[in-house]
């Protein structure tokens, strides 16, 4: 039975459409099937991490929302792009991405769209495409489409910085997926700053939120220089930073 | 900068009061003297003008084995929002140059103790004080959210969605 596992953030920034695209790469790696859908309508971005730019994107999750295609024709196999000849066996990976075309993001922001057909998608990109995982990269903040996607997902996985916003409005989120009954919710701390106690902070997060913590990812230089221009665990497999998303992996795996 | 050869390092952070992250640090190993100031000859000079020309005076006090800070600074410094003319600030001690300047975590570790952190990897520590929850803001703001007709009914949606989801997936 494949899982959906939606990561979201609080706010903008975190890391969060990182975290996703190298999660998932992480899982295909391992000969799982996996999906990747940019809900992020509003700021679209995991799509730039696999190289695609707006001439390469034909068709869109926006597309199908606004019933122009089947939702597949808008899932990108971007396998070989990634994997290369890594990927054992079977392990595929697709990308939906959102349209980066500003007039489809205005779009969005006027009109709203049916989150209930967002729902009939995801359900027929797991059987078209039999996946194992589906991967949901969210909208930062809390709103209809955000709760929808958490409400459906298996697994939660919020991503914060340790910055005193981050650290209150992930409060207000976790209780709101807690009353939204959603099964398992992992925490991801990223972008931790060099000095900070790492044990400390771990068991302040955890206390805090009474939660558990699944990665404490380094506030990481290499990543900055890529500059969203390739997939981090691919380019550094025995970085610091590739290592801690290991328990994350785990985690989903559970 | 005075150096006494005793075995000291003392480290200074200045936070960044609204995010709580280290914008930058200063170190300093064998001294026996640190001032903080606005002034050119001063060991941490800031550009802040809530700060004074010499604010902040640290003196290592080698018998004790700490630091004895001394406020010179016209608007005051603070420790745990008490205004201070003379402390002896323990080890991870916030400190503030006036009610609303710049903030330092101090920290200071003998050499042994240093060497140690270094070989085990660990790094001066920043306080995690800056991470707090709000209850009464967060009961508000999930109040606000959860009590309303929309959530309500998102749930009733959601659940209806899950179950149709689960039966497909059977």
């Amino acid at each position: 039975m494949s899982k959906t596992i939606s990561i979201h953030s609080f706010r903008g920034g975190t890391g969060k459409s990182n975290t996703t695209a190298n999660l998932s790469v992480m899982l295909a790696r391992k000969g799982f099937r996996v999906a990747i859908v940019d809900t992020d309508i509003q700021s679209p971005g995991v799509h730039v991490l696999f190289g695609f730019d707006e001439e390469q994107i034909t068709h869109s999750l926006n597309d199908y929302l606004w019933g122009k295609s089947e939702i597949d024709k808008a899932a990108y196999d971007v396998t070989d792009r990634i994997l290369g000849e890594n990927a054992e066996g079977t392990g595929r990976l697709f990308l939906v991405p959102a349209s980066i075309k500003s007039g489809e993001i205005g779009r969005v922001l006027k009109d709203g769209y049916d989150v209930g057909l967002l729902n009939d998608g995801f359900r027929t990109l797991i059987q078209k495409l039999d996946l194992d995982y589906l991967m949901i990269d969210t909208h930062p903040g809390v709103n209809e489409e955000t709760l929808l996607s958490i409400i459906i997902s298996d697994m939660l996985i919020l991503v914060l910085r340790p910055d005193s916003q981050d650290f209150q409005g992930t409060s207000v989120t976790l209780e709101l997926a807690r009353r939204l009954e959603v099964e398992k919710i992992g925490l991801i701390v990223n972008k931790i700053p060099p000095g900070m106690d790492r044990v400390r902070l771990k068991q302040k997060v955890e206390a805090s939120y009474d939660a558990k913590v699944v990665a404490m990812l380094p506030l990481n230089n290499e990543i900055v220089h890529l500059a969203s221009s390739a997939i981090f665990v691919d380019r550094f497999p025995e970085h610091p930073f590739t290592q801690e998303l290991e328990f994350a992996l785990l985690a989903v795996m559970e | 900068m005075p150096t006494d050869g005793k075995s000291t390092i003392l480290t200074l952070h200045l936070v960044d009061s609204a995010k709580g992250h280290v914008v930058q640090t200063w170190r300093f190993e064998g001294s026996s003297r640190v001032v903080i100031g606005r002034s050119p000859e001063c060991d941490i000079r800031l550009t802040d003008k809530s700060v004074s020309r010499i604010h902040v005076e640290l003196i290592w006090d080698a018998e004790k084995g700490d630091w004895v800070l001394i406020s010179h600074g016209r608007n005051g410094t603070l420790i745990g929002g008490e205004m201070v003319t003379e402390a002896r600030p323990k080890d991870r001690t916030i400190i503030q140059l006036g009610p609303s300047g710049p903030k330092f975590q101090l920290s200071y570790v003998h050499e042994m103790l240093a060497l140690a952190a270094t070989v085990t990897g660990d790094t001066d520590t920043v306080t995690l004080e800056f991470l707090t929850i709000d209850q009464k803001r967060k009961n508000e703001e999930v109040s606000r959210i959860a009590e309303g007709d929309a959530f309500r009914a998102l749930i009733e949606r959601a659940k209806q969605l899950k179950r149709e989801r689960n039966d497909a997936a059977r």
